[in-house]
C-alpha cells in the first residue's frame, strides 16, 4: 500500500545541500516532486545551504539536488508524515553536471583512425535508464561498436568515483546513489575524442560524455553553433578555400501535458559536417574533385512520465539516430565493398514503478534496441593516381591492410523485475533481469591486400592478397542474458556508508549452431567436447565512503570483481569459420594478373578452409577491480589521492593450430621460419600454403582464455571551488597498462597468441598498446572579467605519447606461417646502422629482441578555452554566446612508420642460419608520419538558449 | 587428445601487481568471479610410416615378386615445400622400415638420395604427399631402379655404371664364348656376360641389369643379370653384311651381331683347341668362322672351296685383335656345299 496522500495536515520538509567535505552549498537548485510525479516545486538553498519546502501534504516526495560544480543527486522517497515533516540532508559530490564525464582509459589514444570513428560514434543509453548502472550499458554497446569497426572491443573501461566499469553487466551494487539521475535523463550518450569534441571534461584519456537532456517543467533549451576550422592540417585537405566546417543545432523541450500527471520531453540533435575528401576517392560514383563531403547526423528523442497516482509511475522513452557512411582514407577496401560506414539507431524503453508497501516499491521495466551497421551501399572506386596510394607503393613503403568488417545488426529485447525496501538503516535492492539479443554479424566481410612494388597501382603490381570466399556472410545467433542481483546500502552513522552487492549471472548461447569439422579432428586426434551452452560467473562489490576526522578527511574504497559476456563478434566467427569457408590467398607477380584495384584471379591461388574453434569450456571475462581514494580540503584547495586497479581475464586470444610441426628453418637469431619465405618486391610473405601443417586447411584457429589486461593508476588532484566563481583544479595520474593482446587495437586478434620469440615464453606480455603512463590536466573556469555573467573556462591536458613496437612493415610476413605483424624484431649486437640517436628504446636492446611496446612518441598537448557570455533574457530564459576554441596547440596523432627494419627487394633470398630470408636494412625513417589526418584548430561560435541557470 | 591444463585463475603478468595479488583481491573482495584459462589444443596425434624399398628389377614401377629388397637405404618424411624432414629410418635387410611417432600432417615421403649413391635411382611415383591422421598408418613401398638406357646408349657409357638395360636375346648363355648371351635391340648388339644357370632363349625380349664394362676388347655388360620379360617374343632376324664388313664389326657397328650369309666359299680349315677355324670369304675380305666342338661342331675336313649356303653367327671380336670371328650357335646356323664340280658328300 502505498501512502494516502488524503491527510489534511501539512508539515515541512526542510534539507541542507553540503559539498563531500559537509560544507554548505549554497545556491543549488533543489527540486520536489510527490511520490514520482513528474512536477513539482523548486527552490535555491542560501548561504548556509539549507532549504525548506513549507506546507506539503504527508506523502512520500522525491528530491533533487543541482549545483554548479556538482553532480545532480536525487533521494527518493522521504516520507513526510502528519506534523512531523522531513529533514533531508544532501551531500552533493564534485563535478560538472550536465555533462558526466566517463573516462575511457586512454582509448583514444590508439591512432587517426580510431579517433576519427570515435568522433563520429554516437551511442544510446537506454531512453529509460535511470540509474548509473544503466547509463553505463552503452560500455558494451561502445565495445561492440568499435569491435564492428575492427578497433579493439571488450577495451574499454568506464571509471566512476575509482571504480572501474567495463561491462552492461554492471553490478547494481556499483550504483552511486550520488549520481542517480531522473527518469529520462538519459537521452544521449556520445563518445567525445580529445580535441575537438567540444567536451570540456575533465578526463584523462577518452571521455564519454552522458548528456542530460532533464529539464524543468516548462523550460527549453536551443543551441546552435558552428564551427570552422582555419588550420586544416590534415595531408589530405584539397586545395585552398576549402575550410572545415560543422553546424550543430540541439534542441529540447519539457512539455506538461497534464499538469502534476504527464510530463513529455522531447529533443532532437542535428549536426551538419563538411570536411574535406580524401582524395583517394576522386573517381567514379558520388562527388568527384577537390572538394567538401557532407555528412549529417540527426538524432531525435522523446520521454514520457506519467504519474499515475497512488505512488505508482509509468514512463517511455525512444531515441532514433542516424548517421551516413561518410568516405575515409583509411582502411581501404575494395571498391565496391565498404569504405564508411553508416549506422542507424532505435531505443525503445518502457517501465512502471509502484509503491507495494510503505516501504517497498515493484518496479517492472522492458524495452527493445536495435542497432544496425552497415558499410555504405555506395561503390567508390579508388583513384590510382592518389598521392595516398602512391606513397604507399613507391619507394619502401610497402603494405596496404584493409580491413572491412561488414555488417552489423544487433537488436534485442529486455526486462527486468525488481523490489526496494528501505528498512532502518538499511535499504536493500533486489532485481531479475533478462535480455534477449540477436546479432546478425559478418566477421569475414573484406579483402586484405598487401602491396610490395607497384607502378602506380595500374599494372604489374606484386603483392599478396587474401579474403573469404564462399563466405555465407553474416551470421546470425540470438543469445539470451539472465541476471539477479542484490544489494544492500547500509548507513550505521551519518558519516559513514557501506555497500554490499552481489550479482549472479547466466549467459547461453547457441552452441548447437556450431558446426565443426570432423575432418579437422578425425586427421589431428583431437576429441571435441561439447561445448557448453551456458556460462555462469558471479560478481560483487564491496563499497565504503567514509566522512574521518570531523568531516576534514574523506576517505572511499571500493573492491569487486564483475563478468563479462562472450564476445558476440568471435561467436559469430565460430559460426563462419565452420569449414566450409575457404580462405583464398594470392600471391600477384605483376604480370598476368587484372591491373589493380581489381582482386588477383582467385585460380593463381590456393584456398583452403579455415576454422575457428570456440572453447569448449567457457569462461567468461572476469575482472576484480580495487580503488581507494582520501581527499582532504584545506584552506579552500581540496587535495586528493586515488588509485585503481584492475585486471580482467580471460580474455579471448587465439593460436594457430595449423602450423607445421617443425619449423622450416631457424635464423641465427634463434627465429624459426615455419613456411617458405616469398619475396614480393620489398614485400615478404609466405608461399601460399607451406606453413600449414595440413595441406587441406588454412588456419585454424582455437580460442584461448588466456588473455589478461591489467591497469594500475595513481592520481594526485587539487581543486579549487570558491563562491567567487574561479575553479581551478589541476590532476596528474601515473598507471601502466599491460596485457598480453598484440594487435587488439589494430582489430587483428589473429597477433595475440601467435607471436613466439626463442627464450620468451610469451612475447605478447608487456605494456599494452593503450598504455598512457602519463596523463597531466587543468582546468580553470572564472567570471569573464569584462561582462557581467560571462564564465572563462580552459583546459589544458598532456599525455603521453603512443607506445609503439618497432618491427616491420604492414604485410611482412618474417617468419612465413602465413600471419604478417606477429614478428618482432632482433637488435644485433652491434646495434643497429644510420638510426638516429632518439630512439634510444631500440639501441638499448642490443642482442635482444625488442619488447612489445618499447618505443613512444611524443607527449600529446591540449588545449581548449570557452567563454560564454550572458548576452539578454528572453522569454524567461537565458540567451547566451558561446564561443570555443578547441586543438589550440594542434594536437594531433598520426600514424607513424613502426618499421625498424626494411626488405631490401635487391637482395634475394639468402641463407639466415638454417633459413632463408631476405636481406634488411634500417629504416631511418622509424617514428615518421606515415599518414597525417590531424584535425586543424577549431572554432566554434553557438547561441544558447534556456538553460534557466 | 586436448592436452589441458588449469593454470592459476589469475596467472602472474608482468604488471606491477602479481597474480598473487589479484587473487587476494578476489578472497577479499568481494565475490569469487568464474576464472580458467585453459592451455591450447595441442595436436599430439601420431601416425607410422612403414613400407619396403625394393630394386625395380622388372620396371614394372610397383612392387612385385621379381622385384628384390633393398639394403641399407634411408626412407625420410619430410614436411611439404619446405623439405624439413620429420623421420628417417633405413631399410634392414628384408627392405623394411617402419617409422612411428610422426606428428601428424601432411608429408612427403622419398629415399634419402644420399643413401642411394650416385648409381640408384628413385622410381618416380605419382604423388609423395599423404596426409597422416592420427593413428594412422601409412604403408608405402619406394622402389629403387639403376639408370636405364639403351643398348646403343650402354656401348658409349663410361666403364663401372649399373644400369638396366633391353633387348632380345640372340643366343642362350653357352652358345657363344666366355657366358655371353648377345642381345639386339633396334640395331644395336651387345655381349652381355652372365653367370651360368641363366635361362634365356633365343627370341626371348629380356630387362637386363649389369655393370657397364669391357671384353675382348669391346663394350660388355658385365656380372649381368637377366630377367626374362616375354619369353620368345619375336624370331631374331640375322643382319646380312659382307664379309669383309662382319670381319671388321667395329666398324661397323656389328659388334655382337647376328649376322647371315648366304654366299661365299671356305678358304681353309684348321684346328684349334676349341673345334675348328675356317676362313671363309665372299670375294669382300676373308671372316673367321669358329665352329666349336661343344656347340656339336666335331667332324672337320671340310674341303677348301666348299660352297657357303647358309651361315649364321654372332660376330665375337678376336682376343687381342681388331677382327671379328663369327660363332655360329650350334650346327644349324651352318650349312654348306661341295666345292664347285665335286658332287655333294
Amino acid at each position: 500500500m502505498g501512502v494516502s496522500a488524503q491527510a489534511t495536515a501539512v508539515s515541512d520538509l526542510t534539507g541542507s545541500v553540503a559539498d563531500g567535505f559537509g560544507d554548505p552549498v549554497p545556491n543549488a537548485v533543489v527540486s520536489l516532486w510527490r511520490g514520482g510525479s513528474a512536477t513539482g516545486r523548486e527552490v535555491v538553498t542560501g548561504r548556509n545551504g539549507t532549504f525548506t519546502f513549507p506546507g506539503l501534504p504527508p506523502g512520500r516526495y522525491d528530491v533533487r539536488a543541482e549545483a554548479l560544480g556538482f553532480h545532480p543527486m536525487v533521494v527518493r522517497g522521504i516520507a513526510v508524515r502528519p506534523g512531523s515533516g522531513a529533514d533531508v540532508p544532501l551531500r552533493l559530490r564534485a563535478g560538472t553536471p550536465p555533462v558526466t564525464v566517463v573516462d575511457t582509459m586512454a582509448a583514444p589514444q590508439g591512432g587517426p583512425e580510431a579517433q576519427r570513428w570515435l568522433e563520429e560514434l554516437e551511442f544510446d543509453a537506454p531512453a529509460d535508464a535511470r540509474t548509473l548502472r544503466e547509463v553505463l550499458g552503452v560500455v558494451p554497446a561502445l565495445d561492440r561498436e568499435m569491435g564492428a569497426l575492427g578497433l579493439p572491443s571488450g577495451y574499454t573501461t568506464v571509471t566512476v568515483q575509482g571504480v572501474p566499469f567495463r561491462s552492461a553487466t554492471v553490478s547494481p551494487g556499483r550504483q552511486d546513489p550520488a549520481t542517480l539521475l531522473t527518469a529520462g535523463s538519459m537521452g544521449l550518450v556520445r563518445v567525445a575524442p580529445l580535441g575537438p569534441s567540444g567536451a570540456l571534461g575533465l578526463g584523462a584519456g577518452g571521455e564519454v560524455e552522458v548528456f542530460n537532456p532533464y529539464l524543468r517543467s516548462g523550460e527549453s533549451e536551443l543551441f546552435a553553433a558552428a564551427s570552422f576550422e582555419p588550420l586544416w592540417a590534415g595531408r589530405f585537405e584539397t586545395g585552398e578555400g576549402l575550410t572545415p566546417s560543422s553546424l550543430w543545432l540541439q534542441g529540447r523541450t519539457a512539455l506538461d501535458l497534464v499538469p502534476d500527471s504527464v510530463r513529455v520531453v522531447v529533443g532532437a540533435d542535428f549536426h551538419h559536417v563538411e570536411r574535406p575528401r580524401p582524395p583517394l576517392f576522386t573517381q567514379g560514383a558520388g562527388p568527384t574533385g577537390p572538394g567538401l563531403e557532407d555528412s549529417d547526423v540527426v538524432s531525435a528523442f522523446a520521454l514520457l512520465d506519467w504519474d499515475l497516482g497512488g505512488g505508482s509511475r509509468f514512463d517511455f522513452g525512444a531515441r532514433v539516430g542516424s548517421r551516413p557512411a561518410v568516405k575515409s582514407p583509411f582502411p581501404l577496401s575494395w571498391p565496391g565493398q565498404h569504405s564508411g560506414l553508416e549506422a542507424q539507431d532505435v531505443t525503445v524503453g518502457t517501465g512502471l514503478v509502484t509503491g507495494v508497501a510503505e516501504q517497498a516499491t515493484l518496479s517492472i521495466r522492458g524495452g527493445f534496441t536495435r542497432s544496425a551497421r552497415s558499410g555504405g551501399e555506395e561503390s567508390w572506386p579508388l583513384d590510382p593516381s592518389s598521392p595516398l596510394l602512391v606513397d604507399v607503393a613507391s619507394g619502401d613503403r610497402a603494405g596496404v591492410a584493409p580491413q572491412a568488417r561488414g555488417e552489423a545488426l544487433r537488436q534485442g529485447i529486455f526486462g527486468s523485475v525488481g523490489v526496494g525496501l528501505d528498512a532502518a538503516d538499511h535499504s536493500l535492492s533486489a532485481g531479475l533481469e533478462v535480455l534477449r539479443s540477436s546479432h546478425e554479424l559478418d566477421p569475414l566481410a573484406g579483402s586484405s591486400l598487401w602491396i610490395g612494388a607497384g607502378d602506380g597501382f595500374t599494372s604489374g603490381w606484386v603483392g599478396a592478397a587474401a579474403r573469404y570466399e564462399n563466405s555465407l556472410g553474416a551470421r546470425d545467433f540470438a543469445g539470451t542474458h539472465f541476471a539477479f542481483s542484490v544489494r544492500d546500502v547500509w548507513r550505521p552513522n551519518a558519516n559513514v556508508q557501506l555497500e554490499l552487492a552481489g550479482r549472479w549471472h547466466q549467459e547461453s548461447l547457441p552452441v548447437e549452431d556450431l558446426n565443426p569439422s570432423a575432418a579437422w579432428y578425425s586427421l589431428t586426434g583431437i576429441v571435441p567436447g561439447e561445448p557448453e551452452a551456458t556460462a555462469t560467473g558471479i560478481g560483487g562489490h564491496l563499497g565504503l565512503d567514509w566522512l574521518a576526522g570531523n568531516g576534514a578527511v574523506r576517505v572511499t574504497a571500493a573492491a569487486g570483481a564483475t563478468v563479462d559476456e562472450t564476445d558476440p563478434w568471435l561467436f559469430a566467427e565460430a559460426l563462419a569459420l565452420d569449414g566450409e569457408t575457404d580462405h583464398l590467398r594470392v600471391l600477384v607477380d605483376g604480370s598476368g594478373s587484372e591491373p589493380w584495384p581489381a582482386f588477383p584471379d582467385p585460380a593463381d591461388g590456393r584456398a583452403a578452409p579455415s576454422l575457428l574453434l570456440f572453447p569448449e569450456s567457457r569462461d567468461l571475462p572476469a575482472t576484480v577491480y580495487a580503488s581507494g581514494g582520501i581527499s582532504t580540503r584545506q584552506a579552500g584547495l581540496t587535495f586528493g589521492v586515488s588509485g585503481i586497479f584492475r585486471r580482467t581475464e580471460n580474455l579471448a586470444r587465439r593460436v594457430d593450430l595449423n602450423r607445421t610441426s617443425v619449423p622450416s628453418g631457424t635464423t641465427e637469431a634463434g627465429r624459426p621460419v615455419w613456411g617458405m619465405p616469398a619475396l614480393q618486391g620489398n614485400l615478404l610473405t609466405e608461399v601460399p600454403g607451406s606453413s600449414r601443417r595440413f595441406q587441406d586447411f588454412d588456419h585454424v584457429w582455437a580460442v584461448l582464455q588466456d588473455g589478461w589486461s591489467q591497469y594500475l593508476g595513481v592520481t594526485v588532484s587539487v581543486e579549487r571551488r570558491e563562491d567567487d566563481g574561479v575553479q581551478l583544479g589541476a590532476w596528474y595520474t601515473l598507471s601502466r597498462t599491460t596485457d598480453n593482446l598484440p594487435g587488439l587495437w589494430a582489430g587483428r586478434p589473429e597477433l595475440a597468441g601467435t607471436t613466439a620469440v626463442p627464450g620468451d615464453e610469451d612475447w605478447s606480455e608487456g605494456t599494452s598498446d593503450l598504455d598512457v603512463p602519463h596523463r597531466l590536466g587543468a582546468v580553470l573556469a572564472l567570471p569573464f572579467p569584462l561582462l557581467e555573467g560571462g564564465v572563462l573556462r580552459s583546459r589544458l591536458q598532456l599525455i603521453s605519447g603512443r607506445a609503439f613496437t618497432p618491427g616491420f612493415r604492414s604485410g611482412v610476413d618474417l617468419n612465413a606461417d602465413g600471419i604478417a605483424g606477429n614478428d618482432p624484431v632482433f637488435i644485433p649486437g652491434d646495434g643497429v646502422d644510420g638510426l638516429p640517436d632518439r630512439w634510444d628504446c631500440v639501441t638499448d636492446s642490443r642482442g635482444a629482441w625488442l619488447e612489445r611496446n618499447s618505443c613512444r612518441l611524443p607527449w600529446i598537448p591540449y588545449l581548449d578555452v570557452g567563454l560564454s557570455l550572458a548576452l539578454v533574457r528572453l522569454g524567461g530564459a537565458n540567451l547566451s554566446l558561446q564561443v570555443d576554441a578547441f586543438n589550440l596547440l594542434q594536437a594531433y596523432d598520426t600514424t607513424v612508420d613502426d618499421a625498424l627494419f626494411l626488405v631490401d627487394p635487391s637482395g634475394g633470398l639468402q641463407t639466415d642460419g638454417t633459413a632463408q630470408l631476405p636481406s634488411l636494412r634500417t629504416n631511418t625513417g622509424l617514428g615518421g608520419e606515415l599518414f597525417d589526418s590531424r584535425p586543424g584548430r577549431m572554432i566554434r561560435f553557438g547561441l544558447r538558449w534556456g538553460g534557466g541557470r | 587428445m586436448i592436452r589441458q591444463g588449469m593454470a592459476g585463475a589469475f596467472a602472474p603478468g608482468k604488471g606491477w601487481l602479481s597474480g598473487q595479488v589479484a587473487v587476494g583481491l578476489l578472497l577479499l573482495g568481494v565475490a569469487a568471479c568464474e576464472s580458467g584459462t585453459a592451455n591450447p589444443p595441442v595436436i599430439d596425434g601420431v601416425a607410422s610410416v612403414g613400407g619396403v624399398v625394393y630394386l625395380d628389377i622388372d620396371g614394372s614401377e610397383s612392387l612385385t615378386g621379381t622385384d628384390e629388397p633393398v639394403e641399407g637405404a634411408r626412407v625420410r618424411v619430410t614436411l611439404p615445400a619446405s623439405g624439413t624432414e620429420v623421420a628417417a629410418d633405413t631399410t634392414d635387410d628384408a627392405g623394411e622400415f617402419l617409422m612411428e611417432e610422426i606428428p601428424v600432417g601432411t608429408v612427403e615421403v622419398e629415399l634419402d638420395s644420399v643413401t642411394l649413391g650416385d648409381t640408384l635411382l628413385a622410381v618416380p611415383v605419382d604423388s609423395a604427399r599423404f596426409t597422416l591422421g592420427a593413428e594412422q598408418t601409412l604403408g608405402i613401398a619406394l622402389g629403387v631402379t639403376y639408370p636405364q638406357l639403351s643398348l646403343a646408349e650402354v656401348r658409349t657409357a663410361a666403364a663401372g655404371i649399373p644400369i638396366f638395360t633391353q633387348g632380345v636375346v640372340l643366343n642362350p648363355r653357352g652358345q657363344a664364348p666366355g657366358g655371353a648371351v648377345h642381345v639386339v635391340g633396334d640395331s644395336v648388339a651387345l655381349r652381355v656376360l652372365v653367370p651360368p644357370a641363366v635361362l634365356a632363349a633365343i627370341g626371348d625380349s629380356v630387362r637386363i641389369q649389369g655393370r657397364v664394362g669391357t671384353d675382348l676388347g669391346q663394350p660388355a655388360l658385365l656380372d649381368a643379370r637377366i630377367f626374362r620379360i616375354v619369353p620368345g617374343a619375336r624370331d631374331v632376324d640375322p643382319l646380312t653384311p659382307s664379309m669383309g664388313e662382319a670381319a671388321a664389326a667395329g666398324d661397323h657397328g656389328l659388334d655382337a651381331a647376328l649376322v647371315e650369309f648366304t654366299s661365299g666359299s671356305v678358304v681353309s680349315e684348321e684346328t684349334v683347341p676349341e673345334g675348328f677355324l675356317l676362313i671363309v670369304t665372299d670375294g669382300t675380305d676373308t671372316l673367321q668362322v669358329r665352329l666349336r666342338t661343344s656347340q656339336g661342331f666335331i667332324n672337320g675336313g671340310i674341303p677348301s672351296g666348299a660352297q657357303i649356303l647358309r651361315l649364321v653367327g654372332l660376330l665375337v671380336p678376336n682376343a687381342g685383335e681388331d677382327t671379328w670371328s663369327l660363332v655360329p650357335r650350334n650346327t644349324l646356323d651352318v650349312r654348306l656345299g661341295p666345292p664347285p664340280g665335286t658332287s655333294p658328300s
